[in-house]
């Protein structure tokens, strides 16, 4: 019972980290490996806004999203935008994704030092459930503002104006273009999102663990896992299979060394690959 | 011998062991387009395998069966062509995109799989690999001997591959590169080629791996990151894909960078790290070769007559 309230939560991660890795995997049309940077530093940026600057956490978290947004969209307009009109290939792009991501990592390392960080709070004891479940007040606001932010994301991709585009591209991209959406503007959004999404699962992964320069990449894997389990570009298949990655990674522990966790979501996802590789919820793999 | 010179023996032999990891990728990369990110996975199986083999017999790891070296370099070699062969049997159908990705699972999954069975590897602590011959050797001649016969295997492995690209095999290999549908056209079995490029080239990548822990005389984990991978993905990409002189060229180049990045050390203010340095270079070579010169320093010789044209 323990393993499955682990599972919940990590999926929670997972899954709010998947959604804007799926949308930029689809609408950007590579996968990034970047990404695990943008989780890590906003992790980091929100360390210091709240350990150093003395905002509250909340408000260390929200300030933090626009900054890695801008952070973003700026090493789009520098790297990605001029590929997209020399029409590089999805491969180029992933191997400048792979380089902007050793890039920005060591950027971490240099900026805030190798150590184990963590966020200055008081550490609280874990509430007993039924079941002898075990949970963190930290824990549990993860899995709630997880919840919340769910909703949030469906109400954006649902009824905004720009969500819809988003949603239009990602289904078809040169449908979009003919509807008249502004593909560009739909990336830049593309990467507000995916700022948000990587910038909450950073600061969840950090609240409940502590903060790393690797967590990124170490995250990244699951990642992956969730976006072709839920077929790419379908941010509603990259919650559930995050939620799916992190209940069978956690749930593993009772059977095998922890350590080979990743090596769970690894063979999901190659599986997924093999029979299905649009995933369980299709428009992906096209 | 003088502190420089053993440095420059040491330099060369070390750029040596990328050369031969060069060569495999150029040519599953190079010539057949083929994408692997897994190549520090092969190159750690290629690495514990030979010590394995050649190691003097130990109750806290997997063998030490004492056999001589060339016998190391040989297991190693075929067992990292078993590895290729059971991960790219089901997964080489993938687009180049998804195989990237599995690949640089699979690599990852090697390393946990070294880190937690320490009864076969002693996990993290490391592993200690003989000097081979070295009774046979005068010890200040040592660096040199074992020099000369990295640069032997080099020298073997480079002329094979040579022949090999020029064959009618290599020229299918490229017909794969350039346009999967006109070798399937000509009635190639495109996977099966591929399949055999995977292994071959990783066979390769084990043989590097016998030879580096060799020259090392100690392997642990953390000598197999994904960042070697991304190193040797530099050297091919900057080198020059499908020309097997150039990725040499690339590698020595990419290693001189790196070793050079030590003697930054001097001019850095004090607790900046040089290993957070060399990421992140490394990383921005790979953004620039992307972004400025695609095809390499060097580029790929034409192997096409010159009447023909372009």
């Amino acid at each position: 019972m323990q393993l499955i309230v682990n599972g919940i939560l990590m999926g929670a991660v997972i899954s709010i980290g998947a959604v804007g890795l799926t949308l930029v995997s689809r609408i950007l049309h590579f996968f990034y490996f970047g990404y695990a940077a943008m989780l890590v530093y906003g992790a980091y940026l929100t360390m210091t806004l709240f350990n150093d600057v003395g905002l509250p956490l909340i408000l260390a978290v929200l300030v933090s999203l626009p900054l890695l947004s801008l952070m973003a969209i700026l090493i789009d307009k520098i790297t990605f935008k001029h590929l997209r009109k020399r029409g590089t290939g999805p491969f180029g792009m992933m191997v400048v994704g792979i380089g902007l991501e050793l890039f920005l990592r060591s950027s971490v390392r240099l900026l805030w030092g190798s150590d184990v960080m963590r966020y200055d709070l008081p550490i609280r004891r874990a509430i007993l459930l039924p079941f002898n479940v075990r949970i963190t007040p930290n824990q549990f606001v993860i899995i709630a503002a997880s919840l919340i932010l769910m909703l949030l994301l469906h109400l954006f991709l649902d009824q905004t104006k720009i969500g819809k585009a988003m949603r239009a591209t990602a289904d078809n991209i040169d449908l979009a273009k003919v509807r008249g959406i502004n593909t560009e503007r739909v990336i830049m959004w593309t990467w507000v999102i995916a700022s948000i999404s990587a910038g909450f699962a950073g600061f969840f992964l950090a609240l409940d663990t502590r903060l790393v320069p690797i967590m990124g990449w170490k995250l990244l894997l699951p990642l992956f896992a969730a976006v072709i389990l839920g077929g790419v570009g379908n941010p509603y298949g990259a919650l559930a299979g995050g939620m799916i990655i992190g209940i069978s990674q956690e749930v593993s522990a009772g059977f095998i060394t922890p350590t080979y966790k990743p090596a769970v979501a690894f063979i999901i996802m190659t599986i997924t690959l093999l029979i299905k590789p649009s995933g369980l919820f299709g428009r992906g793999g096209q | 011998m003088s502190g420089s010179v053993g440095f420059l023996i040491f330099f060369l032999t070390y750029a040596i062991v990328y050369g031969i990891l060069a060569i495999g990728l150029n040519i599953q990369w190079g010539f057949t387009g083929l994408v692997n990110f897994g190549v520090a996975g092969f190159f750690a199986v290629g690495a514990y395998v030979a010590a394995f083999i050649t190691g003097a017999p130990s109750q806290y790891h997997l063998g030490g069966f004492g056999l001589p070296f060339p016998v190391g370099l040989l297991v190693a070699t075929v067992v990292s062509g078993i590895f290729a062969l059971i991960l790219g049997f089901p997964v080489i159908r993938l687009r180049e995109d998804y195989l990237a990705i599995v690949t640089i699972g699979f690599a990852e999954i090697v390393r946990l799989v070294i880190v937690t069975e320490r009864h076969i590897t002693k996990g993290p602590y490391g592993m200690g690999v003989i000097k081979p011959y070295n009774d046979m050797v005068p010890a200040s001649f040592y660096g040199l001997f074992y020099l000369g016969i990295a640069i032997a295997v080099l020298l073997v492995l480079y002329l094979a591959m040579e022949r090999a690209v020029r064959s009618p095999w290599g020229r299918a290999l490229r017909t794969i590169r350039e346009d999967e549908r006109v070798a399937v056209a000509f009635g190639k079995n495109v996977n099966s080629f591929k399949l055999q490029v995977l292994v071959l080239g990783s066979m390769i990548f084990g043989l590097a791996g016998a030879v580096f822990g060799h020259f090392f005389n100690f392997i642990t984990p953390d000598h197999f990151l994904p960042m070697e991978t991304f190193l040797v993905w530099v050297m091919v990409m900057a080198g020059g894909s499908g020309n097997n002189l150039g990725v040499l060229f690339g590698a020595l180049a990419i290693r001189g960078v790196w070793e050079g990045m030590m003697f930054l050390s001097d001019v850095l203010p004090t607790g900046i790290q040089i290993g957070a340095v060399r990421l992140a270079v490394i990383g921005l070579l790979l953004v620039l070769v992307v972004m400025v010169k695609p095809e390499g320093v060097l580029g790929e010789k034409k192997t096409a007559s010159d009447i023909l044209g372009e």
